[in-house]
């Protein structure tokens, strides 16, 4: 589906081509109000944008559990020591 | 209670301690999606972390620390390809024009929809994250696992913020067919959609 509505508005490729961005929270406010726009109007946009969106948030939730082992930070400890780290 | 005043140099260590130090798990993440290994992983944060220790009255104070030792880890993990030549990385610095709203109906046609909501789908993004090139994987790593802006990223990887947009779009949709094949050899979906029990 093609929207070619009147004035800033995107198209279904326009705000596509922004969601991650939008998602991501780099967009200008104008530019984000105007994909926003496009997007609550879109029924498949807003499908696309609630499936990255929950993507995104799977991604996010991915970080846990990336502690660097023990043994690594003993080594760092050691390595720094030995060139003369006090701390 | 009174203390005495550091030293200079025992201050810039504290401060190395308090700043650098207390990063090391978030360097630690990166470095291990950079090499994709454990013990390669430990070897660029010693070298990382020694070379932000004799270069630590360079960093800026209040600049993001976080930032500053990325960007050592990646150099330190570059210059480690150059020596043992482990692996060709893809670049991507053109605009990638990519219809997004077609590949997303495939993928929930295919029914990786679904696969969104499981609650043990972490163990499957990293073993997916290990596999894309490491071009797109530090884009993906620096913005959704440790929380860099665009802009940021940029300067950690050396390129333009547009490239960063690039190697983002590519490395999550990467993702995304990695994820979908996960999904199907762990049987959660069949060739022509979701399973009854998945639904």
């Amino acid at each position: 589906m093609m929207h070619n509505d009147a004035g800033a508005v995107p198209d279904c490729n326009g705000a596509m081509a922004r969601l991650f961005e939008l998602l991501d929270g780099e967009l200008t406010p104008e530019v984000e109000r105007q994909v926003r726009s496009h997007i609550t109007s879109c029924p498949d946009c807003f499908t696309h944008a609630d499936f990255e969106k929950r993507f995104l948030a799977a991604l996010h939730a991915a970080k846990a559990g990336g502690a660097a082992p023990k043994q690594c930070r003993e080594r760092v400890m050691t390595a720094l020591r030995t060139a003369g780290f006090t701390g | 209670m009174m203390t005495e005043p550091l030293a200079p140099a025992a201050k810039s260590h504290a401060e190395f301690s308090a700043l650098a130090l207390t990063a090391l798990d978030d360097v630690y993440r990166f470095a291990r999606s950079l090499t994709r290994d454990e013990a390669d992983a430990e070897d660029v944060v010693q070298e990382t972390y020694l070379r932000a220790f004799r270069s630590w009255t360079t960093f800026q104070p209040g600049s993001d620390v976080r930032r500053w030792l990325f960007t050592i880890a990646r150099n330190v993990f570059l210059r480690s390809l150059e020596r043992g030549k482990r692996e060709v990385t893809l670049d991507d610095d053109g605009a990638e024009i990519v219809d997004a709203a077609q590949a997303q109906d495939q993928w929930i046609q295919k029914g990786l929809d679904p696969l969104l909501d499981r609650a043990d789908l972490g163990p499957a993004i990293r073993a997916a994250l290990d596999e894309i090139p490491e071009t797109y994987r530090s884009a993906v790593v620096l913005v959704d696992l440790e929380d860099q802006s665009y802009e940021d990223a940029a300067e950690v990887l050396g390129v333009p913020v547009g490239t960063v947009r690039s190697r983002l779009f590519r490395g999550r949709k990467l993702l995304q067919e990695r994820l979908f094949a996960y999904a199907q050899d762990a049987g959660f979906l069949t060739p022509s959609g979701p399973t009854r029990s998945d639904r």
